[in-house]
């Protein structure tokens, strides 16, 4: 497989075109390379993939250039293939002495530090990392010793498990409790930004808006359905379609209607119609009766 | 030595964790990793405690409970006799399916989170939330929180193969053997899916022909050593029509083996294949397996990109299955409710290879139904009531439901199988305590087997507070709640929210009863029974009768809400809305 490297820079420092030029000339002639921009992976409008580049180059032309990398250790470690290594780019030293101890803590390891070149290992064992935990929840009454040894705890697990029926139905922690006991420690959760749209995505309304937006879209929507043209379907649920190209007022402006709504724009006549065959009639369904319903009137 | 997998553990109620699941297990697949998915109830309890990596993906159901194959687990993991530092070696990370229109958002993974931490476990990304209400729903939640997984998986742990190439495709999970159409298969139809044989005795629309909503009551007769009780559910399963699974054959150039039988094994060792008879003709798979008129999931659409042939289609295909394009698939899927072969029919350049069948096409789910007549074993007959789903969207054609496009047409006389499952009805209803239930619409179908079943015991202390639009449309099941009031077994209230100028509602009836209501709860240890549609409708009972309380005792209106929280945990007050 072909090898890449990424370099990560700033806006600032890909403007000096000598400088950059000076990081390509450091990279393998022949591996692929590919440029970032570190504030991009920074706000999540990049996503780095997982276990690509042979190599990573950070180009920086700040003092404080720990800063904007530490924060990004995860997906910086995660997009070098096992055995691969980070390297820093900078003619400004940085002054930051904690740099070493919060990579060896992301998991690197120090190949050199003048210049910095981080490495990540070949092979990881699954090896819990062993933080502060906390012991015992809110109802849990028996008191059981921390060192149980592991044939002891399967000793534990089978009787669990091949207990009665009526022991296992009483003797259960209040799990509500649970729910008390997340908030206590500061419950720690990874939502998605709140109606922060990708850029040039329209911002749509939530199912349960409050905020407005959606009675705003819906007078937007029904302005343009009256402002549309929408193709009318004869009794036996065909279009003309032939016909309607001839009239004036159906000129496409992409040329895309007869490929079906996943490729129409917004304000098609033919939205909600299936994809068609230039020329020939649309037809809905072979055996449609007559639609009895009438509109939800919720 | 064989690597030790990940396991990828899911509780699921409607099929989105699970589907969630299969995702991600594509996802670390192709990444390198080797992977296990599971429900959680699959999972051998033995196995917790070796060293372990696990990701979990849960929903939330009913009041903030686990999701059925889940529970067992679950129950597990509750037990207070488990060691403290039982899961030492397990590294996981949990993901959240919830809602944040119910009150208890997403309690069950935050729970699930809770216990796993108090055992030792350690987690190695922080819990991930999706939310229904949001802008981009669940998946939103999902894609977010599943590129942080998979930065913080790499630090704990090296994949055991080298990752696939974009244009790599992913193995089938299944293998197919066909035979030729000579060979000999049973020629009975395949309506063997469910434990308990039935046949459909009525299939009655029982709301006004000129109402807009059909609602049925359907009565299946059935073995009479069956029994069931107040809350239960029945599982009804669906097929596909054959006019569809024709047009689908064809979308998919399957219609040249369509008479061909197939026999069907599952290529990794622990995962089992979903059900089917087998072996079965490929006609038969499309018509009882694949559910053809469901909306695609975002899984689908990452197999169809990979087989067409079509630049302009696999272009499109990959936008709606990526991150990225998420706003795209929302509009062009989930909001106008976009069929399968809709779908297939717009991307006619799309072959699925048939080994792929089942890993890339969503399959038939059974819908449930709260039963809605108290068992009576001399009998035989289970009865339900059935809103069947039809309506518009920017798409031409209507949309239907997929057991209601399948009910509609059945025929009496037609005999198939059926589940029956638990309810988690938890009242003493067999008490002398007076009851109080409210179910407006097809709520009141659990209703009327739990009153039916208190007459039965000789309990005549009940009230039943029904909401629906019109008298005259669509007052379900009249005569019975007419007969029962006759003989004195029920006090029956309705609310017919248009029959006037001002909106009338349960809460509206509930509130002109508050002398009733105030004596049943306080004075003689009553108990309270909300059934239907999830939304304002239980708040606004719960407010009420809360302002009963206050009103009555003279306290503040926070006493009454108090009042109701007792009234829960004393298991006096059940609600059951979807």
């Amino acid at each position: 497989m072909q090898s890449s490297t990424l370099v990560l820079t700033s806006p600032s420092f890909a403007s000096s075109e000598q400088e950059l030029k000076h990081v390509f000339s450091l990279i393998d002639a022949n591996s692929e390379r590919e440029l970032q921009m570190i504030d991009r992976v920074q706000s999540n409008l990049v996503t780095l993939p997982v276990n690509k580049y042979i190599s990573v180059i950070v180009a920086l032309d700040t003092a404080n250039w720990s800063s904007v990398l530490t924060p990004i250790f995860p997906q910086v470690f995660a997009c070098i293939q096992p055995g691969g290594n980070l390297r820093v780019h900078s003619s400004v030293g940085d002054n930051d002495g904690s740099f070493e101890l919060t990579a060896l803590m992301a998991g690197w390891m120090i190949e050199s530090k003048n210049p910095w070149i981080l490495s990540r290992p070949a092979q990881v064992e699954a090896v819990p990392i062993k933080l502060n935990r906390s012991k015992g929840g809110p109802s849990n009454e028996t008191k059981t010793s921390l060192n149980f040894s592991k044939s002891d705890k399967q000793a534990t697990l089978s009787s669990i498990q091949n207990g009665s029926e009526d022991e296992e139905d009483q003797d259960v922690i209040d799990e509500d409790e649970l729910i008390d006991e997340a908030d206590r420690t500061g419950d720690n959760v990874l939502r998605p930004p709140e109606c922060k749209p990708a850029p040039n995505k329209k911002k749509r309304a939530c199912k349960n808006c409050t905020c407005g937006l959606s009675e705003v879209e819906q007078k937007e929507s029904s302005k343009a359905s009256a402002q549309l043209e929408t193709v009318k379907l004869n009794d036996t649920g065909e279009v003309d379609f032939t016909e309607k190209l001839k009239s004036k007022n159906a000129v496409s402006s992409c040329g895309n209607c007869y490929l079906g709504d996943a490729f129409r724009c917004s304000g098609c006549p033919y939205i909600g119609l299936p994809a068609f065959n230039p020329g020939e009639p649309i037809v809905l369904a072979e055996n449609r009766d007559k639609m009895s319903w009438m509109a939800d009137d919720l | 030595m064989e690597v030790a997998p990940i396991y990828v553990l899911y509780g699921s109620e409607t099929g989105t964790a699970e589907e969630l699941s299969e995702r991600l297990y594509r996802k670390l697949n192709r990444l390198g990793y080797r992977v296990l998915t599971l429900p959680m109830d699959e999972f051998d309890t033995q196995k917790l405690i070796e060293p372990l990596l696990c990701v979990f993906i849960c929903s939330t159901t009913g009041q903030g409970e686990m999701p059925l194959n889940m529970r067992k687990f679950w129950k597990f993991l509750l037990r207070k006799r488990l060691p403290m530092d039982l899961l030492d070696d397990m590294q996981y990370a949990v993901f959240g399916c919830g809602d944040t229109s119910y009150a208890r958002y997403n309690w069950a993974s935050k729970k699930l989170d809770s216990r796993l931490r108090q055992l030792g476990a350690q987690s190695f990304c922080p819990r991930g939330e999706g939310d229904e209400q949001h802008a981009q729903g669940v998946e939103g939640g999902f894609a977010y929180w599943c590129t942080h997984l998979c930065s913080a998986l790499a630090t704990v742990k090296t994949p055991s193969q080298p990752a696939l190439r974009d244009s790599d495709i992913i193995p089938p999970s299944f293998s197919i053997i066909r035979f030729d159409s000579s060979h000999e298969l049973s020629k009975e139809p395949l309506h063997t899916r469910g434990m308990i044989p039935s046949t459909l005795q009525q299939n009655k629309r029982i709301t006004a022909d000129n109402h807009w909503q059909d609602v049925r009551k359907v009565v299946l007769s059935i073995p009479k050593s069956v029994s069931w009780k107040p809350g239960d559910i029945a599982v009804l399963y669906s097929w596909n029509d054959d006019e569809s699974v024709h047009k689908f054959l064809r979308c998919l150039k399957w219609d040249s083996f369509a008479d061909h039988s197939v026999l069907i094994t599952s290529n990794i060792q622990e995962r089992k294949i979903p059900w089917l008879p087998n072996p079965l003709t490929v006609f038969n798979l499309v018509k009882y397996v694949i559910s053809i008129h469901s909306v695609p999931n975002r899984t689908f659409f990452e197999y169809a990109a990979q087989f067409t042939d079509d630049d302009l289609h696999k272009e499109r295909l990959l936008e709606f299955a990526s991150l990225e394009g998420l706003d795209d698939y929302y509009d062009y899927v989930t909001r106008p409710r976009r069929t399968l072969i809709e779908t297939l029919q717009e991307f006619h350049s799309v072959h699925i290879p048939f080994e792929y069948a089942l890993d890339a096409l969503p399959i038939i789910r059974g819908r449930q139904y709260s039963i809605a007549n108290r068992c009576d074993q001399s009998e035989g007959k289970l009865e339900l009531l059935i809103a069947l789903v039809k309506y518009q969207t920017i798409l031409k054609e209507p949309r239907q439901g997929i057991c209601s496009r399948w009910l509609v047409n059945l025929h009496q006389g037609l005999p198939f199988h059926i589940d029956i499952l638990p309810g988690f009805l938890s009242l003493p209803y067999t008490s002398e305590r007076p009851l109080i239930a409210v179910g407006p619409g097809t709520g009141v179908a659990p209703l009327r087997c739990l009153i039916q079943e208190r007459i039965n015991l000789n309990l005549k202390n009940n009230a039943l507070f029904f909401g629906c639009r019109r008298e005259s449309m669509d007052y379900l099941l009249r005569e019975d709640w007419e007969s029962l009031k006759n003989a004195g077994d029920l006090q029956v209230y309705c609310a017919f929210s248009r029959d006037q100028e001002k909106k009338v509602y349960v809460q509206h009836k509930i509130q002109e009863q508050e002398e009733i209501i105030y004596h049943s709860l306080r004075e003689k240890g009553g108990m309270v029974c909300i059934c239907g549609s999830s939304g304002s409708m239980p708040n606004a009972v719960r407010d009420a009768i809360a302002g009963i309380i206050s009103k009555y005792s003279g306290e503040s209106i926070s006493e009454g809400y108090e009042f109701l929280k007792k009234l829960e945990k004393e298991r006096r007050f059940f609600q059951e809305t979807w």
